[in-house]
């Protein structure tokens, strides 16, 4: 407080005879005048400062102290899913998000200028120890959480293939971005934490565009140039099959909806296609797949030349003949000796193309034929993976093992084939009777036991008349030819006629090799099967007129005509069969088409030919799926030839020809072997779009959007036509009836200020 | 004219490379908030800085104090752009957030305010005869009613009439404080009243007596020219006191603020 010194005006009423103040004071009315004292307006703004800086100070430390310092510090509200988790934490909700959120003022400051050294708990480490379940912690930072190599790999196959939107990935992969580059709490219960803006997305993407009504890319990959693993003719089965069998032809009968996936999963084969596709996929009976195959040795060229292959069976002496099976290749393919041959001959080496002078040739011959016996060696004693480098196992008998039979099969191979080698007064099952066929998931005790061609072989030993026996009706000069006359076309059994059997001499003379086990059952043949002298015609036939054949089409009805002549004609003996099949458990072998089908599935042993072979049994057929599964999973070393001949023996028309009317990825234009399940959208590739059909399908038909594709839809009348007919649809050509989804089916709807058309309506970010 | 044109310029296009970048920023997800949330804090100290240059004189390189204020008004009407990025144009949810925008918006609205009374108050001032200094009003107010008691009193034989008048009536104006009202919007009613009263009280005086009624009015207009100087320059001087209070607390929640967000913001580190 100081008095003001101010320089005043001169007063021209200043009077000195008068006192004012006497005045004033005698004057009702009037106030004596005051000291005027003058405070500093800077003083007065310094306090001003100073209280407002301390009340500032003091609230902020009462409310940072206090035990409701959360709600005070706490940037807003949080969503209502975080906020009712961290319900019951009471006051210490930040430190379950937050490192810091137990420390004290003093921590929080030496954070800050630390570098972060006091609270070294990032929030999106605290934020992976709920989500690490649905996000892979490793990848937790990096853009759409997976690998930046992934991504570099959809980036090259999205602009390649499909011209939709890749990625930069030359200066963006090694980012990190905090969860909460995102996510932004804080921000009310009602906040959409996963809501982000399409400049966003479109900031990492090469294609940019606009909004999704106007330029976003065109579906082109949907779902007419998808690759599809089932071929489905639906305007056969809509416009024929199902009105005929008076199914039902709504599109929800095979396609249903599934709420965790969004997406429309086929029924099941056996849900929706067994009642009509059944019989005919169970009476498969094709040509098997060989496994491994002896090939016709010239015993005593090689003797003379000096090179010793050991016993050889005799059904597989004679002329050079025969190849090694790609399967076989498989096996050999890692010994060193064997690996030098195939450089010399390559995979389609003919036994037959050996020159009887070229000691090179016969030395390979006689390598090879060891390489067999040594590899059959190793099956029987059981296939150990990584602990046989010679036989090739070690880096896929793993694989292998799922498929194969097991160790006893290849043990009765051996006892067969070469009997002198392995004749021990423990292994007596040479003596049993051939052949034996084996499912490969079943134990061999009861395999064996099961043998329902046992029974046969009996019948026929009972009954000399009706067995071609073989030793003395084999003949050095069969050929080729007759070799591959001796399929299982040829030897599966036949409907019993109760007749004697009689061997078809001049089938009998040509094919029956010199051996002292017994070959194949060989029977009379009714007048209108019997073979013709043509092997290869002869095949032909009892293709025609096997009932298990598939491309009967009239196989089934076939099948079924036989009943009666099967039921009329029991065999003697009859053998068990599989217990788990719909058959009963006793069965007539030649009677019911189940005992039948039984009897031909899994593994076979053609003594007469020298082989192993294998035919599937039912639909999804396990052991072909494992095959499959090896060639697809490249356990070929890299060996793309032996891998071609692979799917090729399963694509092989004659072997799976049945499943590639189906699976599409299974037929010979097939360029992979795909996959089995129709399901492709499952997993990886749906991975970053999803698609709810349910709301949609509440609105609109199914044909809103997947449309017939334009022959379908400009044929009505030829369809009509065509459907009043027996004959398959002829404008199906294998590709989808529908044409692809276009853009503007989803933008219609999906626009601005009628449905949500932001890239987060159909994308997701997070993949796993 | 030309200075404004340009600083306005400048202003605007500092303004818009700072939305780009903010917009670049949030689109490739880097967090913006950082780079605004540091931009706002160091302009905001640069803006206090003025105040303390105001009060170093002695470093001349420094430069003006004229062209410090310049630039803090255009950094200031930047900060809201700043603060308008920082926050991501939506108010703040949380109590400590909503203090903290409180602060910068009372800071910011009292800046403008400061900038529209330093800008028109100047001209309403010197429309006023006599200019007087802030501090000396009130010892002036003092002594112009010694004056008028002097003249008043000094012809108190002769003049009763006048005297009884001034006592019940003038006395009171020249001796009152005016009310926040007054220094809030000052007026010249009250005056006017007065001087009226003063007026219509000539027929019942002599022409010496008269003459003494119209000094006393001058002595009147005086103390309204007092109250008017007081009132305005009171203005300037009171916004200041809440820019420069709000603008030391402003600091103070932005350093708790920085300290707060630098402890949980987490991220990968």
């Amino acid at each position: 407080m100081s008095e003001a010194r101010i320089e005043l005006p001169p007063d021209p009423y200043q009077r000195p005879d008068l006192d004012c103040d006497r005045v004033v004071m005698e004057m009702p009315g009037l106030q004596p005048l005051r000291q005027v004292r003058i405070l500093s307006w800077r003083k007065r703004r310094r306090i001003a400062v100073l209280a407002v800086m301390g009340l500032t100070i003091a609230t902020l430390l009462a409310a940072i102290h206090s035990s409701n310092r959360g709600a005070f510090l706490a940037p807003g509200p949080l969503t209502n899913h975080h906020a009712q988790i961290l319900a019951g934490q009471g006051g210490d909700q930040c430190s379950v998000c937050h490192g810091a959120g137990s420390s004290q003022l003093w921590t929080w400051t030496a954070d800050t200028f630390s570098g972060g050294q006091f609270c070294p708990t990032s929030q999106s480490e605290l934020c992976l120890k709920c989500h690490q379940k649905s996000i892979a912690p490793a990848f937790a930072p990096s853009a759409h959480t997976t690998s930046s190599q992934r991504l570099a790999a959809i980036t090259e196959k999205q602009i390649t293939r499909f011209q939709l939107a890749g990625f930069h990935t030359e200066s963006k992969d090694d980012r990190k971005l905090a969860c909460g580059a995102c996510h932004l709490e804080h921000h009310g219960a009602e906040f959409n934490l996963a809501q982000i803006a399409d400049a966003q997305c479109q900031a990492c993407h090469l294609r940019q565009f606009d909004s999704f009504e106007s330029n976003h890319p065109e579906f082109s990959i949907l779902p007419g140039r998808r690759a599809r693993a089932i071929q489905f003719d639906h305007a056969t089965h809509l416009q024929k099959y199902f009105p005929e069998k008076k199914k039902e032809t709504q599109c929800s009968a095979c396609h249903i909806g599934d709420p965790s996936q969004n997406v429309m999963h086929l029924a099941s084969f056996e849900q929706v296609c067994s009642e009509c596709h059944g019989p005919s996929v169970k009476a498969v009976a094709d040509p098997a797949i060989v496994l491994l195959e002896l090939p016709i040795l010239d015993l005593a060229i090689l003797k003379k030349n000096g090179i010793d292959v050991g016993e050889w069976p005799q059904a597989a002496q004679g002329d050079f003949d025969g190849q090694i099976q790609p399967w076989a290749w498989k096996f050999l393919l890692e010994q060193p000796e064997i690996s030098a041959i195939l450089v010399r001959r390559g995979f389609d080496f003919q036994f037959g193309d050996i020159d009887p002078t070229d000691l090179t040739a016969l030395k390979d011959a006689g390598a090879l034929a060891r390489a067999l016996k040594h590899l059959l060696g190793k099956l029987a004693n059981g296939v150990q993976a990584g602990n046989d480098t010679k036989s090739g196992l070690n880096a896929t008998g793993e694989s292998l093992h799922n498929f194969l039979p097991p160790p006893q099969f290849f043990q009765d191979v051996q006892t067969r084939w070469f009997a002198k080698e392995n004749r021990s007064p423990t292994n007596l099952s040479y003596l049993w009777d051939p052949p034996s066929p084996f499912l490969s998931w079943q134990d061999q005790s009861e395999l064996l036991a099961k043998n329902p061609l046992a029974g046969i072989h009996a019948a026929n030993v009972t009954d000399s008349q009706s067995v071609a026996t073989r030793p003395e009706q084999y003949s050095p000069s069969e050929n080729k030819a007759s070799r591959e006359g001796s399929s299982w076309d040829e030897i599966q059994p036949l409907p019993y006629d109760g007749s004697p059997r009689v061997a078809d001499e001049k089938n009998a003379g040509k094919n029956d090799r010199p051996g002292a086990n017994p070959g194949p059952l060989r029977v009379t043949q009714p007048e209108h099967q019997s073979p013709s002298n043509s092997t290869q015609q002869a095949s032909g036939e009892w293709l025609a007129q096997n009932p298990l054949s598939k491309r009967n089409e009239n196989r089934t009805d076939s099948i079924e005509n036989l009943e009666p002549q099967r039921k009329n004609n029991a065999p003697p003996i009859a053998p068990i069969v599989n217990q788990s099949t719909e058959a009963p458990a006793i069965e007539p072998v030649f009677s019911p088409p189940h005992a039948t089908e039984i009897i031909f599935a899994g593994w076979y042993r053609d003594d007469r030919a020298c082989r192993i072979e294998y035919r599937s049994i039912a639909h999804a057929d396990p052991v072909i799926v494992q095959m499959k599964s090896v060639i697809d999973r490249g356990d070929l070393a890299g060996n793309q030839s032996l891998t071609g001949l692979l799917r090729l023996s399963l694509t092989n028309e004659r072997v799976t020809g049945n499943c590639a009317q189906c699976h599409l990825a299974l037929s010979p234009n097939g360029q992979q072997l795909a996959g089995w399940k129709s399901e492709l959208r499952q997993g990886k590739a749906r991975e970053f779009t999803r698609f709810d059909h349910a709301p949609h399908l509440l609105q609109l038909e199914c044909v809103h959007c997947h449309r017939w594709s334009e022959p379908e839809a400009q044929s009505s009348s030829r369809l009509a036509s065509w459907s009043n007919s027996k004959e398959s649809n002829p404008e199906f050509s294998g590709r989808s009836n529908f044409s692809p989804l276009t853009r503007s089916a989803c933008s219609n709807c999906h626009r601005q200020n009628q449905a949500p058309n932001s890239c987060t309506t159909c994308h997701r970010y997070h993949v796993d | 004219m030309r200075r404004r044109f340009w600083s306005a310029g400048i202003l605007i296009a500092a303004t818009s490379i700072f939305s780009w970048l903010m917009i670049y920023l949030k689109r490739n997800f880097y967090n913006s908030n950082w780079i605004s949330g540091y931009a706002l804090f160091g302009a905001i100290l640069f803006l206090a800085a003025f105040h303390w240059r105001k009060k170093i004189t002695v470093l001349p390189w420094l430069g003006r104090a004229a062209a410090w204020m310049q630039f803090h008004i255009y950094l200031g009407i930047g900060t809201f752009v700043m603060f308008g990025w920082h926050v991501n144009w939506t108010l703040p949810n949380g109590v400590f957030e909503r203090c903290l925008g409180s602060a910068y918006a009372i800071v910011a609205l009292s800046g403008l305010f400061g900038l529209y009374l330093t800008r028109s108050i100047p001209h309403r001032l010197a429309a006023v005869k006599r200019q007087f200094i802030f501090e000396q009003i009130p010892v002036l107010r003092m002594e112009l009613i010694k004056r008028a008691h002097r003249l008043v009193f000094g012809s108190l034989e002769s003049n009763e009439t006048l005297a009884r008048v001034y006592v019940n009536r003038v006395a009171a104006f020249l001796e009152s404080k005016r009310s926040w009202a007054y220094a809030w919007a000052p007026s010249g009613g009250g005056c006017r009243r007065i001087i009226a009263e003063l007026i219509s009280l000539d027929r019942y005086l002599s022409p010496a007596q008269r003459e003494t009624s119209r000094d006393l009015m001058g002595l009147v207009r005086e103390k309204d020219d007092l109250d008017f100087h007081w009132a305005l320059q009171g203005q300037l001087k009171a916004w200041q006191f809440l820019h420069l209070a709000m603008t030391y607390s402003l600091l103070t929640l932005m350093v708790v603020h920085l300290i707060l967000v630098h402890a949980f913001s987490g991220g990968w580190r």
